[in-house]
């Protein structure tokens, strides 16, 4: 697999903290994949996201995105145009008055021409289905079509990755369906590599690998599987379980005798009924 | 204090190019001492219901009883104070509230608005502080030097200061991680059952419903949708299908267990434990040799 | 209460007002403020009112709402009115209490005054109300344009005018969701005496310019993020376009202010 962003043995801190944030962190991240970041609050999971595009610089380390570095200024916006993020407020990123002129700000930046970022913006609309409020102001959206217009901004840029920073944590369940969805379809249908920095472990439990952040350093990374197979590391991490793993906890505590951790409950069930016809 | 909602209709914005109806003849009766939990999707209604219920909107046609407190369209301005001092909101991050210089005195700005003197308010403000889980120390600080979950205690203790009879929470959890959001839940159902309160909780989530309230009210489109035990609510997951809602977790466990089994699963309690009880059940004593 | 505020309100709408360039309105604001101040007898005031309310007929908002995002400006109306009638002692006692005169000279002036104010701000709503702030930020940006050369931040000043602008409903609704707590709270922001609402606003201030403070920063961050780094290089998705109607409107101006100057009482 391509590898498409390098950090490597990153420190940071911010100035007014005592304790770095970053402590000598090393990362990879590949092409196509869904890669989620799990910790609890100040564990240093949303300033590795700055870092990813240089909003935020490395102390010591370095961070590379495809061929360039975000140590070098003049590459910076190359980094930028290649690495969107989608922040936490919705309120708080939507700089144009209406959608359209949202999502033509980046464009607008890049110096992109305006016969190519009036054909650009229709198509990236359409591919977060919001192409009946292209008008629309933002005080007129919910949470989550504001979230899927920052998308669209961002997949007008034509990026090879989408970090998302708590990005649905401030929407109702509905909401932070209609995003997932549609980072989902672009990480299937357009290979666009997914950084999901959440709380949602259900989330977490469909990525392709998740790592769990402690302390500003990587507690465990590998696949869902490998990951929450190990219970006392997530508690450890100040994390919860997804819910397939608590009732399987207390099942076992019922006495049932599950042999192993069952991620989905799908798989819990198809589980627990082998293990009770070879009862 | 029993609450009583009769014919409740409310226009947003009424009079502009920009008016809609918000709530559509709406009737509804909450005995004292019940946990009510109102579920629907934004835009259903939910909040607009429940700034009703302290006198933060004024009906546009029907009436809101609180106990002996009745408002109808056109309500007087000291009768929606008094409401006001019954009913206690805590809305969705109520730490954006907070504007003191200490955590005590912005503790106690509810109860002085109300008249209470000085030194009750002190001594109010210092319980809930205690109350809600944090130590009298943070009392001196100023609320902006705390961290996002402790503020958010801080304005919850604000208008647990006011004593309230009735206590509404409008998503009192959102933007909270998992441990934090047990935590406050915990807190409110503890408060509810020790102070005889009338709770209710706007939520979002059906597992917050389905383990903390007795009874669950959902909304569509400005109108009553469901009303009923959560037994009896989570019962129906068609009609919540139907309008983009489902059951909790639990809920979807046992039903696909059902379905494996062929046998009713018993679905009265939502909590994991007894969820897994009851699946052990399935078991019998082989379940516990293998 | 907020809800009646109309300035900076774009009612979305198809009529001339709407599909005018936002130069031309601003340029038409412009002149207007001045033959405003031209009339000065009850013919010419007569021929704006005229004027004005023909411009809030073209807009095609309705009446009823002008009127009800008008009388907040009620109050200063009259407050300027029985201010005028007070100070000015001209002309012929209409009047007389006795201990206090009203002179016709009083009432001519606080009428005027009034009217002036009125017309003012209609038009000059009838501009937010017919244009979206970004098109009036457009427009500013353009005829400003010239400014640049002696190092005038055109172009920063149209961003933040615009994100300014952006954010006013974002605030109000924020405003009225701060309200609604403190209110919740026992707070009152409409009684008691003068000192002491003063005092009752600082609950609501105060959380207002912490929220401001981090939505700025966030802005700031996410607006970095995708790449903006000063006006240089940018292309624009907005263009204006100037036709025909713009100047006819603008020239049409010119006539009313040559009418009014011919018409105002000299000397």
């Amino acid at each position: 697999m391509k590898e498409l962003i390098k950090v490597n043995n990153v420190s940071f801190q911010y100035p007014s903290e005592e304790n770095l944030t970053l402590a000598g962190l090393s990362l990879s991240v590949y092409k196509g994949e869904w890669l989620a970041v799990v910790g609890h609050n100040g564990s240093g999971k949303s300033t590795l996201a700055k870092l990813l595009n240089g909003l935020l610089l490395p102390g010591s380390g370095e961070v590379k995105v495809e061929d360039y570095t975000t140590a070098n200024e003049e590459e910076l916006w190359e980094i930028r145009r290649r690495v969107g993020i989608v922040f936490q407020n919705p309120d708080n990123q939507f700089v144009g008055t209406s959608v359209r002129d949202d999502v033509a700000f980046g464009l607008e930046n890049f110096g992109v021409p305006r016969e190519e970022m009036i054909k650009r913006i229709e198509t990236s609309i359409a591919r977060v289905n919001m192409q009946d409020f292209i008008e629309s102001e933002p005080h007129h959206l919910s949470g989550g079509q504001k979230q899927r217009v920052a998308i669209a901004g961002i997949i007008a840029q034509k990026p090879s990755i989408i970090i998302l920073d708590e990005a649905t944590s401030m929407l109702d369940p509905m909401g932070r369906k209609e995003v997932i969805d549609t980072v989902k379809q672009l990480n299937e249908e357009e290979g666009i590599t997914v950084i999901s920095i959440t709380h949602d472990l259900e989330e977490a439990v469909r990525a392709d690998r998740v790592i769990v952040m402690k302390q500003g350093a990587i507690l465990t990374a590998g696949s869902p599987r490998e990951v929450f197979q190990n219970e006392a590391l997530l508690l450890d991490a100040g994390l919860d379980l997804p819910f397939s793993l608590k009732l399987g906890v207390a099942l076992r505590d019922y006495g049932v005798s599950l042999k192993e951790q069952h991620l989905t409950q799908e798989e819990l069930v198809d589980a627990l009924w082998t293990l009770k016809s070879a009862d | 204090m029993d609450i009583k909602i009769s014919g409740l209709t409310h226009r947003y914005k009424a009079g502009t190019p920009f008016e809609r109806l918000a709530l559509h003849d709406v009737s509804l009766s909450v005995p004292s001492g019940t946990f009510l939990a109102v579920i629907g999707h934004t835009g259903s209604g939910k909040s607009t219901l429940i700034q009703h219920l302290n006198g933060l909107l004024k009906p546009s046609e029907g009436t809101i009883t609180v106990g002996d407190l009745t408002i109808a369209a056109g309500g007087k301005k000291k009768q929606l104070k008094a409401l006001r001092k019954r009913v206690g909101i805590v809305f969705q991050y109520p730490e954006h509230q907070l504007f003191d210089e200490t955590v005590e005195k912005d503790v106690m700005f509810g109860p002085m608005n109300f008249g209470q003197s000085e030194e009750a308010a002190r001594r109010v403000a210092h319980e809930m502080i205690k109350l809600v889980g944090l130590p009298v120390e943070v009392l001196q600080k100023s609320p902006f030097d705390l961290s996002g979950g402790q503020m958010r205690r801080v304005a919850i203790a604000g208008v647990l200061a006011m004593e309230p009879d009735v206590l509404i929470l409008d998503e009192p959890t959102a933007g909270l991680d998992p441990r934090g959001r047990k935590e406050i839940m915990d807190l409110f159902r503890t408060l509810h059952d020790q102070r005889n309160m009338t709770t209710i909780l706007v939520t979002h989530s059906m597992e917050d419903a389905a383990y903390y309230a007795d009874r669950i009210l959902v909304m569509e489109k400005g109108s009553t949708y469901l009303e009923g035990t959560p037994a009896e609510i989570f019962a129906k997951r068609g009609e919540l299908q139907a309008v983009g809602l489902d059951v909790p977790e639990t809920v979807q466990f046992l039903l696909k267990w059902q379905e494996k089994t062929g046998k009713p699963a018993e679905m009265s309690s939502f909590t994991i434990e007894d969820t897994a009880r009851a699946i052990s059940a399935d078991f019998g004593k082989g379940g516990s040799t293998c | 209460m907020l809800d009646n505020v109309i300035i900076g309100q774009y009612i979305p709408g198809t009529s001339v007002l709407h599909k005018m360039d936002p130069r031309a309105k601003l340029l038409g604001i412009f002149v207007f403020i001045f033959v405003v101040f031209l009339a000065n007898n009850w013919l010419t005031y007569g021929i704006l009112g005229v004027f004005a309310v023909a411009a809030v007929l073209l807009s095609q908002v309705s009446l009823r709402y002008m009127y009800k995002g008008l009388k907040p400006i009620f109050f200063i109306v009259i407050f300027t009115f029985i201010l005028h009638i007070l100070m000015t002692k001209q002309g012929e006692v209409v009047y007389d209490l006795g201990w206090f005169k009203i002179y016709d000279g009083g009432l001519r002036q606080g009428a005027f005054i009034s009217l002036r104010l009125v017309y003012l701000v209609l038009v000059t709503s009838l501009l937010t109300l017919t244009t979206t702030p970004i098109d009036i930020t457009d427009g500013l940006e353009y005829l400003l344009g010239p400014f640049k050369k002696v190092k005038l931040p055109v172009h920063e000043f149209a961003l933040m005018m615009s994100i300014s602008l952006r954010f006013i409903p974002t605030l109000l609704q924020e405003t009225e969701k701060i309200m609604k707590a403190q209110m919740a709270r026992g707070a009152e922001f409409t009684a008691g005496p003068v000192k002491e609402r003063i005092k009752a606003f600082v609950p609501l201030l105060v959380p207002l310019f912490i929220s401001s403070f981090k939505r700025a920063e966030d802005l700031a961050l996410a607006m970095e993020a995708r790449g903006y780094r000063g006006g240089e290089g940018r292309t624009r998705l907005r263009v204006l376009h100037w036709r025909f109607r713009d100047t006819g409107a603008l020239f049409l101006l010119l006539i009313l202010a040559a009418v009014l100057f011919m018409l105002r009482t000299h000397g």
